[in-house]
């Protein structure tokens, strides 16, 4: 791996961009994609990710591990009561992130959410209600 | 994200500030019981640090192994662990199974 190709991970990781490193085998030639070029191998990394999984995919006669990199699954809860605090302890060990939604400050408490280890977000005002009635 | 529940990959800049070299060991494939998904990686630095593991305790050691031999051949290599394998029994995949693993080091 290549001091670019690592760091074009780190970059992708960071900006939690969907992508697939591609690795030749056993060479170790490294690319990253999407990119813009058009071609077989374009189109195999656009499948692997959007089956979301990672595998060896023979393409003209030449071997690749596609390594599926994509965004952490997210459960969004809405409502922060007991539910979601038992939801979130059994989502704990999961690789997904969870975000629970509620605007009410009485329930957006540290105690609560840190012994979940979890982060707290203050919204305040920010958020108004709506009706999700539709017309 | 893709590769379980430890991130490995994460933990790349923190060994590396170390200053050591460091390879990085995916499993690319798995055919029969396998106890860790593809994608999975574990690191191995210069000086025998590991983190993570490829397959629950069975081929680590080999992995470490073949880790240091890359690092110092500057070589990348697959390495094939399976029943076919002479190893196989050694190396403690007795319950059958193989397992596929790249090595590279990290630049």
């Amino acid at each position: 791996m290549t001091p670019e190709i690592t760091a074009a991970v780190f970059r992708g990781r960071a900006e939690q961009r969907p992508f697939v490193l591609a690795t030749r085998l056993p060479d170790g030639k490294q690319r990253i994609l999407p990119d813009d070029v058009s071609d077989a191998l374009q189109d195999a990394a656009r499948q692997a990710l959007d089956r979301d999984q990672s595998g060896v995919a023979d393409l003209a006669g030449e071997s690749r591990f596609l390594h599926v990199h994509n965004v952490h699954l997210r459960i969004f809860v809405v409502g922060a009561v007991h539910i979601a605090q038992a939801l979130v302890r059994l989502t704990a060990p999961l690789d997904m992130t969870t975000i629970v939604i509620d605007p009410r400050p009485a329930l957006n408490t540290a105690s609560i959410w840190q012994q979940l280890n979890g982060k707290m977000f203050n919204v305040g005002s920010s958020i108004r209600p709506i009706s999700l009635r539709t017309p | 994200m893709s590769g379980g529940v430890e991130d490995v990959f994460s933990q790349v800049d923190a060994l590396r500030d170390d200053g050591e070299r460091m390879a990085l060991a995916t499993v690319i494939a798995t055919l029969g019981s396998s106890p860790r998904p593809v994608g999975t990686q574990m690191a191995v630095t210069q000086s025998g640090r590991v983190v993570g593991s490829v397959s629950g305790g069975c081929v680590e050691s080999a992995v470490a192994e073949a880790s240091l031999v890359t690092l110092s051949t500057r070589q990348p290599e697959v390495l094939d662990y399976g029943m076919s394998n002479e190893r196989a029994w050694e190396i403690g995949l007795a319950c059958g199974g193989r397992l596929l693993i790249f090595v590279e080091e990290v630049g």
